[in-house]
């Protein structure tokens, strides 16, 4: 099959476009009248049951890049490629002790951002949010790539046009309705996504005979099947890393455990992992038939797709759009609210406005969502790099931040310049392997160093930090109520 | 050293089978909440 010989008609592709997006901002709208105050608008009222809290959080780590990556992690490094992939929900498992802890140590927590200020002081919250807003931007900028490279390769709808689209039908539905309005689309989302998996995985895997497609690798590309690839193997290591980075900062999943009712949040993140672990194998297996299959894979990020399309023909090309459709907006939803309330709460409001009413911050938050949405917006039109090189790039940062998080959140002893000196010494030394080496290595050696000189200063020169500091809205109305 | 035709078949297979089983606890986990009134 040709690149160029799009999996559905582009007419029937603008129709489910368009369905798709009229869907998602009715949703949005009619959850999002419920966000009247502050706390409604960013953390969707914080008492989110444990279906919509176990599938936003499944959805959200179900991006793009999992449903394009994977198969494209299978057709470059083999089986050990889809187990890499599948490590990220390592992040998800490993965060859920960490989300019952930060809800009982901050009950009235906003953000990350909180959390690092608090505990560490000033000028760590800066590295911090110069490293999660880089991040938040990268991710936001790779999702809105993948959207639209995926609408034409799809469908044939120009790539300025699918791009456009998906940003606009996100901004709108987080602008009206906020967390709530993420959060109440991420569960039929993630419904869409698993069925549309199970649905692309089980048609594949009847078509093809699994005997031939073992035995044409084996005879012409043996080294996918290899179990002692190093460089498969240390991208199962490096991916783990990563995605425990990307979940142990990113404030798309701090403002999900302050969300979820404390009661949920820890089953929830279990249970989101749990369901996300396979994901990676069942999306990323079918690209190891594209060889016997016969398909010509001129981008290995379009493997995926174009796997799906050859098995499943007409009828089954409209789920694949609507997957790729619904990972997309999972995510990019995601990003704009989290990324917009840590702009509004650790910027605007600690650093420009402090006296700010909750009304002003709620219109402020809604500003911020539009102008990300524009911003990312102007960085996808000129279509920059591959997305692999996109989101690897931030990998050794919020590698970094791993140690600074989970030992700030358990260990007194945790100081503030082992978290500076962490986060500084583990993204450089990250940076450099990355270039160095490759993207595979770069998360490993960040988060490595990162250790080492945080648990080295947690020894040297130890903190003796008081928990309760971390309640700040608890202490605040202890000082106003003193004589 | 290689993977195995069995090892490869089985884990596609149980990861199908995982992401299935998952579609309906998520359904019966949202009728829970319903009907405990706890869904937000």
């Amino acid at each position: 099959m040709e690149h160029q010989s799009y999996i559905i008609a582009p007419g029937n592709g603008w129709i489910i476009m368009a369905a798709l997006s009229v869907l998602w901002i009715g949703l949005g709208y009619y959850w999002g009248r419920k966000a009247k105050t502050m706390d409604g608008y960013m953390l969707a009222g914080r008492r989110v049951g444990l279906a919509l809290g176990t599938a936003t959080v499944m959805a959200t780590w179900v991006t793009s890049n999992t449903t394009m990556l994977a198969p494209q992690f299978a057709l470059e490094l083999g089986v050990w490629g889809m187990i890499a992939y599948s490590m990220a929900a390592l992040g998800l498992l490993l965060f859920a002790p960490l989300a019952s802890r930060i809800r009982s140590l901050m009950p009235n927590g906003y953000t990350s951002g909180d959390f690092i200020r608090l505990r560490y002081g000033r000028p760590a919250w800066i590295l911090f949010l110069v490293i999660s807003i880089f991040y938040g931007f990268t991710w936001m900028v790779s999702m809105g790539m993948a959207g639209g490279i995926l609408m034409n390769a799809i469908a044939g709808i120009p790539y300025e046009i699918g791009m456009s689209v998906i940003l606009f039908v996100c901004v709108t539905y987080t602008l009206f309705g906020g967390l709530y309005a993420v959060i109440g689309t991420d569960y039929i989302q993630s419904l869409l996504i698993l069925i549309g998996v199970v649905i692309v995985g089980v048609a594949v895997f009847n078509v093809i005979d699994f005997s031939v497609v073992y035995s044409d690798l084996l005879t012409e590309k043996p080294m996918l099947l290899s179990a002692l690839l190093p460089a498969s193997i240390m991208a199962v290591f490096n991916n783990l890393l990563f995605g425990v980075g990307e979940v142990f900062h990113s404030n798309v999943w701090w403002s999900r455990v302050f969300a979820v009712s404390k009661k949920a949040g820890r089953t929830s993140y279990l249970l989101g992992g749990l369901i996300w672990l396979p994901i990676p194998v069942a999306a990323g297996f079918i690209a190891l038939a594209s060889g016997s299959l016969g398909i010509n894979i001129t981008r290995p990020d379009m493997v995926g797709p174009l796997v799906a399309a050859s098995v499943l023909g007409k009828g089954g090309a409209i789920v694949v759009f609507m997957l790729f459709f619904c990972s997309l907006a999972s995510s990019l939803d995601s990003l704009l609210a989290s990324t917009s309330d840590l702009i509004t709460q650790d910027i605007y409001k600690k650093m420009i406005k402090p006296r700010a009413t909750d009304t002003h911050l709620r219109k402020v938050s809604s500003r911020i969502v539009l102008m990300l949405g524009l911003f990312t917006w102007a960085v996808c039109l000129p279509r920059i790099g591959t997305l692999a090189d996109v989101l690897f790039f931030a990998g050794p940062m919020v590698a970094s931040t791993i140690w600074p998080i989970a030992t700030g959140l358990f260990w007194r002893r945790a100081s503030t310049l082992g978290a500076i000196a962490g986060m500084v010494a583990g993204s450089v030394t990250g940076m450099f392997f990355y270039f160095m080496i490759g993207w595979y290595s770069a998360s490993l050696i960040g988060a490595a160093t990162s250790m080492m000189v945080v648990v080295a200063c947690a020894y040297f020169f130890p903190g003796r930090f008081v928990w309760s500091k971390l309640d700040e809205y608890n202490m605040d109305n202890q000082l106003e109520s003193r004589p | 050293m290689h993977f195995s035709e069995f090892f490869i078949k089985t884990m596609i297979m149980v990861s199908l089978t995982v992401i299935s089983v998952s579609v309906i606890v998520l359904i019966v986990l949202l009728i829970i909440d319903f009907l405990k009134k706890r869904v937000w």
